[in-house]
């Protein structure tokens, strides 16, 4: 029986239309939804304003209510819809997983099937997947987008749970295209899940344009991000796990260096909870994926981009 | 515009290579699944090029080249292999196809679904010919699910195991003894195609293909075979480095240092050849490299940075 699939996004208009990466990542997850063996649900949470520019293949959800300038109480701040809200929008479609994914994710025609057999293969109920960067040129040649390998990129922007997760997270009021928000669900996820996988290497999605730190938003909005993330890691601390977290098994120093090198990774947290299970008996592992140093190091040096 | 393509592939039966054979399903799965992903206007034959005593299953492939003679008719060896000969590969995979282009690659080189409507994209903006890196995906993926072998976005690869190129400049190709599985294979066509083809083009960061099995160096067949290889592979290019034309070659649009270091470090190339054509065709017009959509320190420092701190699928 094929996993089923309920995969939300949220599109917004950019002076009044939805702008071109936004119809390119809507016509991409409708080739994908077709090409899979997998039943898929391609759900909308929108604004009231937005819905006469959600194309028909998406499956429009009851209108978001809430926003950034509405939870912060500044009606100078962007319009910013709450990832809570969206995801509830999916808590009770006909799936076993839920996909969130932001406007400017574009999904490979084999995401589905290659989701549904990596959940089957590593046997978990969440996956946070680490998009692949590739020229903004490629807007403009989408018959050639799939096959650039791209660069990767450390941010998560697509995250697939199992349904049943939605309700127990606790994501307070943290916004959508703000930083933070990548932060807040994939530790929610490392806190709820029975298994959260992180896909750092996969050619699953992709993003147009190869910047891998960017300005958000401004200033105050990244404070009000901040503190809802600060609220969650004091409220939920003490229930976080070191051994759910990727790096745990990793030499010591290699595991610290990513923590503290990684924004994605509170660094006291992590540095705090490792501490504590030092010496827990945990197996080290290497990673294997790679030739030797020196062999890696010569084949990028010496490779010929086209 | 229609592009039709034969896709020439050396098999084994599990008797002649057993660990082979196993990856050439994967293989042989890979292409009739691009098969099935095709855009209107591009059509796609297999033919399969078997030995003459081989018992391999040709059963996947529209098409099949019997190879006549191997290694061993053409230079004596201690001891005896049954290795086929690049040249006679293509001469009757040619002779045996219908279609406008050629593809050739390893029994070990899976395709990706896009592969044959990429490739069309391509020759569709000029190219006459292609060359493709494959992606190293991790050997203990071999008894996955297809998809999980396709979602791994795998590390780069400066071997050249995949070549896609107009029939018709199968004639000018200077042929060779060089044999399949040992070092230089491939170096061959490589260079043929860098010398005839009008607009060639080395796609090195493309997911078009993949190969199971991370490693970048390994120690392939034996001295013997290998002293053989690059003894035609020397000849060949005694008798292309008059057609040759350093400006189409990858590589030529760099700086000075890069370009040389590329050609002097990666084993495909004859450095001293490629030193040689560099200075007496010093003045030749050079392609202009494609800029950086990022440039400056800052943005090398985020590049560096985040190859640091991104886990990888087993972290």
């Amino acid at each position: 029986m094929p996993l089923r699939f309920a995969h939300i996004v949220n599109p917004y208009a950019i002076d009044g239309k939805l702008g071109a990466v936004q119809v390119l990542t809507i016509s991409m997850l409708e080739k994908a939804s077709k090409n899979t063996r997998s039943p898929v649900k391609l759900l909308s949470a929108q604004f009231t304003e937005d819905r006469g520019l959600v194309p028909s293949i998406l499956e429009l959800t009851p209108d978001l209510q809430s926003n950034l300038q509405t939870v912060s109480g500044n009606s100078k701040s962007p319009k910013l819809p709450l990832l809570k809200e969206i995801l509830d929008r999916a808590a009770n479609a006909d799936c076993d997983f839920v996909i969130w994914s932001n406007m400017d994710i574009i999904p490979v025609p084999q995401f589905y099937d290659g989701v549904a057999a990596i959940l089957e293969s590593e046997k978990c109920d969440a996956l946070l997947i680490n998009r692949r960067r590739v020229g903004k040129e490629l807007i403009n040649k989408p018959e050639l987008l799939f096959n650039e390998t791209g660069r990767p990129h450390p941010g998560y922007d697509c995250f697939v749970m199992k349904k049943g997760l939605i309700n127990k997270l606790s994501l307070g009021n943290i916004c959508v295209g703000a930083p933070g928000v990548g932060f807040m669900l994939a530790h929610n996820l490392f806190l709820h899940a029975e298994k959260c996988v992180v896909l750092a290497n996969k050619h699953l999605t992709l993003h147009i344009g190869m910047e891998i730190v960017q300005d958000w938003k401004g200033p105050e909005v990244a404070a009000f991000q901040k503190s809802e993330i600060k609220k969650f890691l004091a409220d939920e601390r003490k229930n976080f796990r070191i051994e759910k977290f990727p790096g745990y098994n990793l030499p010591f120093f290699s595991r610290h260096k990513k923590w503290f090198l990684n924004p994605l990774f509170h660094y006291p947290m992590m540095f705090a909870m490792d501490m504590k299970k030092l010496f827990d008996g945990r197996t080290i592992k290497k990673s294997t994926e790679g030739d030797s140093n020196w062999q890696e190091w010569k084949s990028t040096r010496i490779n010929f981009d086209e | 515009m229609s592009y039709s393509f034969s896709h020439i592939i050396n098999i084994v039966s599990a008797a002649e290579n057993a660990e082979l054979e196993k990856i050439q399903r994967i293989t042989i799965e890979s292409i009739r699944r691009a098969k099935q992903y095709l855009n209107s206007g591009v059509t796609v034959e297999t033919i399969a090029a078997i030995g003459s005593n081989s018992s391999a299953d040709v059963g996947f492939a529209e098409r099949t080249a019997v190879l006549r003679r191997n290694v061993g008719d053409v230079s004596s060896f201690s001891t005896s292999r049954n290795l086929p000969i690049v040249s006679d590969i293509l001469d009757e995979g040619v002779k045996a196809s219908a279609a406008e282009y050629i593809v050739f690659s390893n029994a070990d080189i899976a395709l990706t679904p896009w592969f044959y409507n990429a490739i069309t994209e391509f020759l569709k903006r000029g190219h006459d010919a292609l060359v493709i890196n494959r992606r190293r995906i991790p050997a203990r993926l071999i008894d996955q699910p297809f998809e999980v072998m396709l979602a791994h976005a795998g590390s780069e690869h400066i071997g050249f195991d995949c070549f896609v190129f107009k029939k018709s400049l199968h004639n000018k190709f200077v042929k060779t003894n060089i044999c399949i599985g040992i070092p230089m294979a491939g170096g061959d066509i490589f260079h043929n195609i860098f010398t005839f083809a009008e607009n060639p083009v080395l796609l090195a960061n493309q997911h078009l293909t993949f190969h199971l099995g991370i490693d970048l160096v390994k120690s392939w067949g034996n001295s013997e075979y290998y002293a053989h290889n690059r003894k035609e592979f020397r000849t060949l290019l005694k008798k292309l480095k008059p057609h040759m034309q350093i400006a189409k070659f990858p590589g030529a649009g760099l700086g000075f240092f890069r370009r040389h270091f590329r050609w002097l470090m990666n084993p495909t190339y004859d450095y001293r050849t490629m030193c040689s054509l560099d200075f007496s065709q010093w003045n030749s017009h050079r392609p202009k490299p494609t800029r950086k959509e990022i440039p400056g320190l800052a943005h090398r420092y985020y590049e560096w940075l985040q190859r640091k701190v991104n886990f990888r699928e087993e972290d």
